[in-house]
């Protein structure tokens, strides 16, 4: 082994002494490893929910295969999701393994080889790639024997074959990395990534619930007859390895394997170089957030508006809020996706059908992403937003931040609702007064929200880690049930103009109330 | 062997000229402090001798080699950075260990010196405890002898004494007299103007990415009205012509 | 437990066990294929044209078909087993048909895939469905299919 360091040109001592300390520090830290850091009261640590939800997701991708295609597809199926876990994973969350910041001031000016530190990192990150990648394989390995045309060599050719893909899915999500070098322009692919993630996730989730729901065997007949999309992927031409234990897919496979790697290497050696010598101090101009006064309108006070471009600095400018708070909306994203793709999504007005409950179900959702948005901002202790707005959490600025949060993510989502609603129904009006009735809902849901967390962040309960889950998910059950309650009355009032009318007045009136009773009493001198 | 010698090094960051042909030498065996006001160009000029800045011109040597070129001049090096410089996650005697490493010390001379410096500067009851759970006078400590656990023949020191306190702040001024007096290069970059008075045998100013002056203390010092150090930094940095005050101060 | 899920030790154990167990789930899963045949199940809707309408049709000759006659026709072989004359089917008309045959062999239960094969052998003797079919089922190693293609 040392032989072969040296003849890479690698530093042995230094290598190892570089791969040691890197593990350690990671056993330590909080985002992968143990319990044991500042996080006192949490056992399972963030990698053991990583891994969980990696094999949850081959179980479920296997149970739906079994029994439905033939071999060959089913290694394609289980490869090419395994890349794309892998491949989001090492961009959202183990990226960090191949680079740390701290790095160049630690070790910059030591005699370390940017060689000698490439490898070490790149070795640390596969360490996670082992692990993601045992989640990722196990299950397609024992279930796979049982398919009707396989036979034992599966049990070893599987797991070879998603060694590969695993380690060259990590090597080109590691060259994107490399190529952003290290910084601001892989963030965007991040952020981009951890919402596709989550978009393909809820897609995979209820797409091969439909599929295999719907009766007409699409997914055995996707395999037996595969569109053009598979066959041009890489993973069906490394399945017949798998299927059939053909060699040449193994060779051509293992090739790529090797230059993939050695390209991220080369690229991470190079980068190195790069931030190794380029550690410039110059500060970076941005643009200051105010908060408009316009926003009077809508009941807030000047000392609100202060804590309104606050809350709206924190949202523009801490990437692991925006990161958290995106995952909220996925599903209010999503119901209206697959309704709008099945074809149930009608409007109230046309008549009391199935197909008009899904565009109210997708508002109700909506309001109950709200506690979630608003948790991760006011009450997590993960976000630096938690602790910037609780010396000042009273009336004003729980509706200053309720509205911050309606207009930064709800508003906007709803503007497209409508337009898509206008497209889908072909009737603007129609459009116009759902999305009206859709933005007084869910605005009163958003104050709903505030005001049921009276005790403010680090004094409450909710002070727990996470977004959807803990004391916050009472809120999300209640202001769901709430919305789903009113939204029940929205149909049935959609019957009548009249109806409708008394319906949207009474709503408002609810919000008008919620702002004026929450405000903070004035001391009388 | 030459210490470290900077010859016409300029960098600019953007529309800001941090460095501007900037000259000086120290020779082994002397203690030169680098002084200037925020935003002179200090911690530039460091990034820049310690390999961590690749100057836009200039040319830096360490012992004879360029710090970006090869490993020689960083195994030459020593280097206490003004903050940081050391992994949170790790404890004193796993930073000790990784240092010894990265340099591939003998383990047997590099634990007798482990243990010298770790009695010197007094760390060793919190030898196995995290450093992000030090204090800064504490995380400070650990940082110097990390420095000088390979016997440097080049110090490179930014503001060293930050969060020390007496005893230790004594303890690493005698280390660095020590150091000297076995030909090690010493550059000490501080704002503490009357230790560089005492520590160093000569001081260069740097204002605006310039040098203003580059003269043995005392002669500094004799220059000035009150005869400290620091009426000779307010002049010098103060003062709408540089130049022609920097000639009067010129050794 | 605590204490011990704290320390490294407990740590692996917890990766270590969940990975055991997912390993023995996979080994249960694997050794029911049955269980999985059961919800590999062709639903077939209530035909939608009157099976008068649908013998009318057919007997008719009228060309061509609508979908949901070919649908009706299938579902209502599928669901009875019955063969209804098929001379009046014409090679355009039965290519909806063919089609749903096949899907049947690639996505249905082993009693559907033995219904639709030996349904459409006694309509089609020589339809080349048969032979993809058996080509898939040899493939696959779908004995059902094979031994409802060989019983006739």
């Amino acid at each position: 082994m040392n032989a072969l360091l040296t003849r890479l040109g690698v530093q042995v001592r230094p290598f190892r002494a570089l791969v040691r300390t890197f593990a350690t520090m990671d056993l330590r830290g909080q985002l992968y490893g143990l319990s044991t850091g500042a996080k006192a009261g949490e056992l399972i640590p963030p990698l053991f929910w990583v891994y969980g939800q990696m094999l949850t997701v081959s179980l479920l991708l296997c149970a739906a295969l079994a029994g439905r295609v033939d071999a060959r597809f089913y290694a394609f199926a289980n490869l090419s999701v395994a890349a794309l876990m892998v491949f989001s994973a090492v961009v959202v969350e183990f990226h960090e393994a191949a680079y740390d910041p701290e790095d160049v001031r630690v070790i910059g000016h030591r005699p370390v080889t940017s060689r000698t530190w490439s490898l070490a990192r790149f070795v640390n990150l596969l360490g996670y790639v082992a692990l993601v990648g045992v989640a990722v394989t196990i299950f397609p390995t024992v279930m796979g024997v049982g398919l009707r045309d396989t036979d034992a060599t599966w049990v070893f050719r599987y797991p070879i074959a998603s060694v590969m893909t695993c380690v060259c899915s990590a090597s080109v999500a590691l060259g994107l990395y490399v190529l952003g070098g290290f910084g601001e322009r892989f963030d965007g692919l991040r952020q981009a990534l951890a919402w596709t993630q989550i978009g393909g996730i809820l897609a995979l989730f209820y797409g091969g619930q439909f599929m295999i729901r719907n009766g007409t065997g699409s997914v055995s007949m996707m395999s037996y007859d595969p569109p053009d999309w598979v066959l041009n992927a890489p993973t069906w031409h490394l399945a017949p390895w798998v299927s059939d234990g053909a060699i040449m897919p193994l060779a051509v496979a293992g090739a790529i394997t090797v230059v993939l790697a050695g390209l991220a290497l080369w690229g991470m050696q190079r980068a190195w170089s790069g931030v190794a010598t380029v550690q410039a101090v110059t500060a970076k101009v941005i643009r200051p957030i105010y908060a408009p006064a316009w926003l009077a309108f809508f009941g807030v006070t000047r000392r609100g508006r202060a804590i309104f471009a606050l809350t709206r600095a924190l949202f523009g400018r801490d990437r692991e809020l925006r990161s958290r708070t995106w995952p909220a909306l996925g599903m209010a994203v999503t119901v209206p996706m697959i309704g709008i793709l099945a074809g149930e999504y009608a409007s109230p007005t046309a008549g009391l059908t199935g197909a008009a409950v899904v565009p109210i179900g997708s508002v109700v959702v909506l309001c109950g992403a709200i506690p979630s948005l608003l948790f991760n901002l006011t009450h997590s202790r993960d976000h630096i937003a938690s602790f910037r707005l609780a010396p000042f959490w009273d009336g004003d600025a729980r509706h200053a931040v309720a509205v911050a949060v309606y207009l930064s993510y709800c508003l906007p989502l709803l503007v497209l609702h409508g337009l898509v609603l206008t497209w889908v129904w072909g009737d603007g009006l129609a459009a116009l007064s759902f999305s009206l009735t859709s933005a007084v809902l869910v605005a009163l849901a958003a104050r709903l929200c505030v005001t049921s967390q009276l005790k403010g962040p680090i004094a409450s309960r909710s002070w727990r880690r996470g977004g959807t889950s803990g004391s916050v998910t009472v809120v999300i059950a209640g202001v769901s049930a709430l919305a789903a309650t009113v939204g029940a009355v929205w149909l049935l009032a959609s019957a009548s103009l009249v109806l409708w009318g008394a319906f949207v007045a009474v709503l408002f009136g609810a919000l008008v109330a919620s702002v004026v009773v929450d405000r903070p009493k004035r001391e009388v001198a | 062997m030459s210490g470290i010698e900077v010859s016409g090094l300029s960098h600019r960051y953007g529309e800001t000229q941090a460095l501007s042909d900037v000259h000086f030498t120290v020779p082994p065996g002397e203690i030169c402090g680098l002084l200037g006001p925020n935003g002179a160009g200090k911690t530039t000029a460091l990034s820049a001798i310690v390999g961590t800045l690749r100057p836009d011109a200039g040319t830096i040597r360490l012992g004879g080699y360029c710090p970006q070129e090869g490993l020689q001049a960083r195994q030459l090096l020593g280097y206490v950075p003004d903050s940081g410089g050391l992994y949170g996650l790790l404890s004193p005697r796993e930073h000790l260990l990784l240092a010894s490493d990265l340099h591939e010390l003998d383990p047997a001379v590099a634990a007798a010196k482990m243990v010298e410096l770790v009695e010197q500067f007094g760390i060793g009851a919190i030898l196995d405890q995290r450093i992000d759970t030090l204090s800064k006078g504490q995380r400070q400590r650990t940082a110097i002898c990390c420095a000088l656990l390979h016997e440097p023949r080049i110090l490179l020191l930014d503001e060293p004494l930050n969060g020390l306190d007496v005893d230790a702040a004594r303890v690493l001024r005698d280390v660095i007299r020590s150091a000297a007096d076995n030909g090690a290069a010493v550059l000490y970059c501080s704002h503490i103007l009357d230790v560089v008075e005492r520590l160093c045998d000569r001081a260069i100013i740097l204002s605006a990415g310039k040098v203003v002056a580059d003269a043995p203390t005392s002669e500094l010092v004799a220059k000035s009205a009150d005869k400290t150090l620091e009426s000779v930094f307010h002049a010098l940095t103060h003062s709408a012509d540089v130049d022609e005050l920097s000639g009067a101060f010129d050794a | 437990m605590n204490a011990f899920l704290r320390t490294l030790q407990g740590q692996a154990a917890l990766f270590g066990l969940t990975t055991f167990l997912a390993i023995v789930l996979g080994a249960a899963i694997a050794t029911q294929p049955h269980f999985f045949e059961s919800y590999v199940v062709q639903k077939y809707a209530e035909p939608t044209v009157s099976e008068a309408a649908v013998a009318a049709a057919v007997a008719a000759g009228t060309e061509p078909l609508t979908d949901d006659i070919e649908d009706s026709v299938y579902a209502t072989w599928m669901l009875a087993s019955e063969l209804p004359d098929l001379t009046a089917l014409s090679d355009d008309d039965s290519v909806r048909v063919r089609s749903l045959v096949m899907r049947t062999v690639v996505s249905g239960t082993p009693e559907q895939r033995a219904t639709a094969v030996r349904l459409w052998r006694q309509a089609r003797p020589q339809d080349d469905v048969l032979e993809q079919a058996r080509a898939y089922a040899e493939r696959l190693g779908r004995t059902d299919v094979l031994d409802a293609l060989d019983a006739l």
